[in-house]
């Protein structure tokens, strides 16, 4: 811990009870450093949405003048402790520091708040897209994409699920860098059990399995999201299954990709909310679904929306797919 | 009195050890020495009904009235003061020889002259370890105490075993050797057997292991730990409640002012290195888990903290107390970080290290290691003695940490059974909610006054991160509450104390949970 004080550090030695006999056996390692007053550390410059949970806010640092998002979770509800999706952000965001994943500076604390302290960024991909009048360069499409699974395959290789990949939750700054954000919904995995929640990811970018009521599920929930997010951002901002419930949203990916049967995926039919549908027939080629992409970007897509789960490309997988070979080497090289 | 009573219980260690080493080391049975009447003459320490019933022959039964006499014989002469009423005449008339055997450090001659050559080798291999254990034991017996609370694993291992009427020794007044035959061609088949006296204190148990090159059979028959109803004892009453205490100042941290907010932005260093995590990937995304331990490496016949002889090639011998003395001194809680690639101040957790899971039987057994088979020499010990002497144990390995053993295990014990109750809350976040504990343990952050509050901490923050919402995180908190006798207020002030004494570092590699999982899923 003195290794990484840094250079304004205050390390401030903890103040053990006196009184407390029993405290007073053990020498305490753990230090605080920095515990300064962050009261007054960050002005709040305007509110920026509601979270999962709490307010988001975007602040300046008083010393720094550095943008800062905060989230603000209320303590005071006496009902679970602390939020899980609060909980979920602190403990994995600490393990995941890369560029395309958003950054967690701080968590500050008192008895009746929490509040995280985030990189600022400029706006998520959502905002973007209504910013663009259905015209998008397709340079940016695949840089998007590579950041995209760059994050997506840091996260995997630290054993994090997202599970809620979706443009609101993709933010982008001034410089054209992307950042997997909001992980109150992400998880760790690792031991296989079938206690995973179903009832995550955005329907519009749920897959077919977790669809199917799956509980035990692995990164490839998140390539799902990641394929209709590669459709959305080719087709600037259109939605490719803006379902309204579980049936219209299986529906509309089945008449899509066919609807898959025993053969194409075993196992299906024993998935908890599994039903049958009719079997749709291809009646639209991918060319109809992203006219813009190229027949690269084409095999891609196609790569990553396969209901089977099992045959899901992986994350590290489709940043090698032959769509980036000309990707702008500052861009692909651009590591961490 | 206590003399002899003390007399008495070694004496009985000692019929089990020699009654062990009695039967033939290699794992061939000697038929010719029975057989010769000549030999068998002197031959007391042949004695091993377990063979003969194993072997289910017809013939050895004249053999073992040779032995009788044999044994009578010396008996008149010796003229040992026994106690007719708890003894079995199958522990006494093994006795004998071998405390002979050790007083006299040099092996009677016309034993000597019998033995075939290698079994006299094996024996003298052998013996050191038998005398070690004689000292240790009168040492142990010499210590007295007693504690509300005891270690299950001894006596519920009797009680659990079967005991098949074919192994059960009767005590006869007249010191004779009673054989009683399998019933109805009984086949031993993978069971534990215990022998006890007509009193039911068992003297012997002995286990069939199949003969497998597969190490997790043997790990599957050391993971059995009993299961005890617990003492309430060092929990709080209800009427302190009233009085609060503030985790964070039990845990040692630095708390605000009221109302003033804290930072804790120099606990967001990643704890976990990347290869830690790319480990643990590939063992985690493959449906059937090999686990293997990345940090150290173990023989396979792991019992720790037991003497091993193990037969090594070309017919040697080879006696060794393994790793845990060097385990035990070389393990260091160090303020510095593990090493150069894991930026932290925590000390380098491993699943195994506070709740050693051989750390169950003490001292009180020997093992011996054949190609063929194991054999485990367990004597027979109180469990408020066992209790203690692995409590001491862990004492010593953890002199920072105000807990004992039997205590972490009932904690644990608890906090499984608050698990257990609710629908839906899997053995891995019981697992992971153990990992958190022992790393509060290993800190030096637990004491009397907070141990139930950081463990109920540890298993709320553990199911919250593994799905558990809703209805059931509201259940669970209840069951919380009631259990461990907490008030929710504090529990939910404990649940931060406790995330910040962990530097927020609760996404923990799959192989520090993996272990306790595994523990688990054998206990259930």
């Amino acid at each position: 811990m003195e290794n990484h004080c840094g250079t304004r550090a205050v390390s401030i030695m903890l103040k053990l009870a006196a009184n407390k006999l029993a405290l007073c056996s053990f020498s305490a390692r753990l230090e605080l450093n920095n515990t300064t007053k962050t009261m007054q550390k960050y002005e709040k410059l305007e509110k920026i949405g509601e979270g999962t949970y709490g307010t988001v806010f975007k602040a300046k640092n008083r010393e720094s003048h550095e943008i800062v998002a905060l989230k603000r979770v209320r303590l005071d509800d006496d009902d679970e402790g602390v939020p899980s999706s609060a909980l979920r952000e602190i403990c994995l965001l600490k393990e995941l520091k890369h560029k395309n994943i958003v950054r967690l500076y701080d968590v500050l604390h008192s008895d009746k708040k929490l509040t995280l302290v985030f990189e600022h960024c400029d706006q998520d991909l959502k905002k973007y897209f209504d910013s663009l009048n259905g015209d998008i360069d397709l340079d940016v499409v695949k840089s998007f994409m590579f950041q995209l699974l760059r994050g997506l395959a840091f996260c995997h290789s630290h054993n994090v699920l997202h599970r809620d990949l979706k443009p609101q939750n993709l933010l982008i700054n001034k410089n054209g860098e992307l950042k997997l954000a909001d992980f109150g919904l992400a998880r760790a995995f690792g031991i296989p059990v079938k206690c995973y929640s179903a009832e995550v990811v955005t329907l519009w970018y749920r897959p077919p399995d977790v669809l199917f009521g799956a509980k035990l599920y692995t990164t490839s929930i998140d390539m799902w999201s990641a394929g209709c997010i590669f459709a959305e951002l080719a087709n600037a901002g259109r939605p490719l299954f803006p379902g309204s419930d579980v049936d219209d949203q299986l529906r509309r990916i089945f008449k899509l990709l066919g609807t898959p049967t025993e053969d194409t995926w075993s196992g299906m039919t024993q998935l908890p909310d599994y039903k049958p549908f009719p079997l749709y027939q291809l009646s639209m080629s991918f060319t109809q679904v992203v006219p813009k992409l190229g027949s690269r970007g084409r095999d891609l897509l196609q790569r990553l929306l396969v209901c089977n789960p099992m045959q899901r490309l992986s994350a590290d997988d489709a940043m090698a797919h032959r769509y980036f070979s000309d990707l702008n080497p500052a861009i692909k090289n651009d590591r961490c | 009195m206590a003399n002899s009573l003390k007399k008495i219980r070694s004496r009985r260690r000692l019929a089990a050890v020699s009654f062990l080493s009695n039967i033939s080391l290699d794992g061939n049975y000697h038929d010719s020495k029975m057989k010769n009447g000549a030999a068998v003459k002197n031959e007391i320490l042949l004695l091993s009904p377990t063979d003969e019933v194993l072997a289910e022959e017809s013939g050895p039964e004249d053999c073992f009235s040779d032995c009788d006499s044999a044994y009578t014989k010396r008996d008149s002469k010796r003229n040992y003061n026994v106690d007719r009423q708890s003894l079995s005449s199958e522990s006494d008339s093994i006795i004998i020889p071998l405390k002979t055997y050790l007083e006299d450090a040099t092996p009677p001659n016309g034993r000597e002259r019998t033995k075939s050559a290698s079994d006299t080798t094996q024996e003298r291999k052998a013996l050191p370890s038998y005398r070690k254990r004689l000292i240790h034991q009168s040492d142990t017996d010499r210590q007295y105490g007693s504690s509300s609370e005891s270690i299950g694993p001894v006596t519920a291992r009797t009680k659990t075993s079967p005991a098949p009427p074919a192994a059960i020794l009767e005590v006869n007044a007249e010191k004779e050797i009673k054989i009683i035959k399998s019933v109805q061609n009984y086949k031993f088949n993978g069971e534990r057997i215990v022998m006890v006296t007509n009193k039911h204190s068992p003297f012997l148990v002995c286990s069939f292991i199949p003969y497998l090159k597969n190490y997790k059979v043997r790990s599957e028959l050391r993971h059995r730990e009993g299961t005890r109803k617990r003492n309430i004892s060092g929990s709080r009453p209800l009427s302190s409640i009233g009085d609060p205490l503030d985790p964070f100042e039990l845990l040692g941290i630095e708390k605000g002012l009221e109302g003033q907010e804290v930072s804790y932005g120099k606990l967001l260093f990643p704890t976990a290195t990347v290869k830690e995590f790319c480990d643990r990937r590939h063992n985690g995304c493959e449906e059937s888990i090999e686990y293997t331990a990345p940090t150290s490496e173990r023989p396979r016949y792991v019992v720790a903290r037991t003497k091993v002889l193990t037969q090594q090639p070309g017919y040697k011998w080879c006696f060794s107390y393994d790793q845990a003395t060097q385990r035990g001194t070389s393990h260091s809680i160090t303020t510095s970080p593990p090493s150069e690639d894991a930026p932290s101040s925590l000390p380098t957790y491993s699943p195994s290290l506070l709740d050693d899971p051989e750390l169950i039987a003490g001292k009180h057994r020997t093992l011996l290691t054949f190609t063929s088979y194991v054999t485990s020499v367990i004597d027979y010990v109180r469990p408020s003695d066992l209790k203690r002497e692995i409590n001491d144990k862990f004492k010593i390995r953890f002199p920072h940490i105000q807990l004992t053993l039997s205590k972490l295990r009932s904690i644990k014990r608890e906090m499984r059974k608050i698990a257990k109750a609710e629908t839906g809350i899997e053995l891995v976040t019981v697992a992971q909610a153990y990992v958190y504990f022992e790393k509060l343990i290993l800190r030096g952050l637990i004491n009397k006054q907070n141990r139930k509050l950081c463990a109920a901490a540890s298993l709320l923050l553990s199911a919250k991160l593994n799905d558990i919402k809703g209805d059931a995180l509201r259940a669970l908190i209840e069951r919380t509450e009631s259990v461990f006798r907490l008030n929710r207020k504090e529990l939910f002030a404990s649940e931060f104390a406790v995330l910040v004494a962990l530097e927020f570092g609760l996404h923990i590699p799959t192989w520090e949970v993996f272990p306790h999982y595994q523990r688990l899923l054998y206990e259930s």
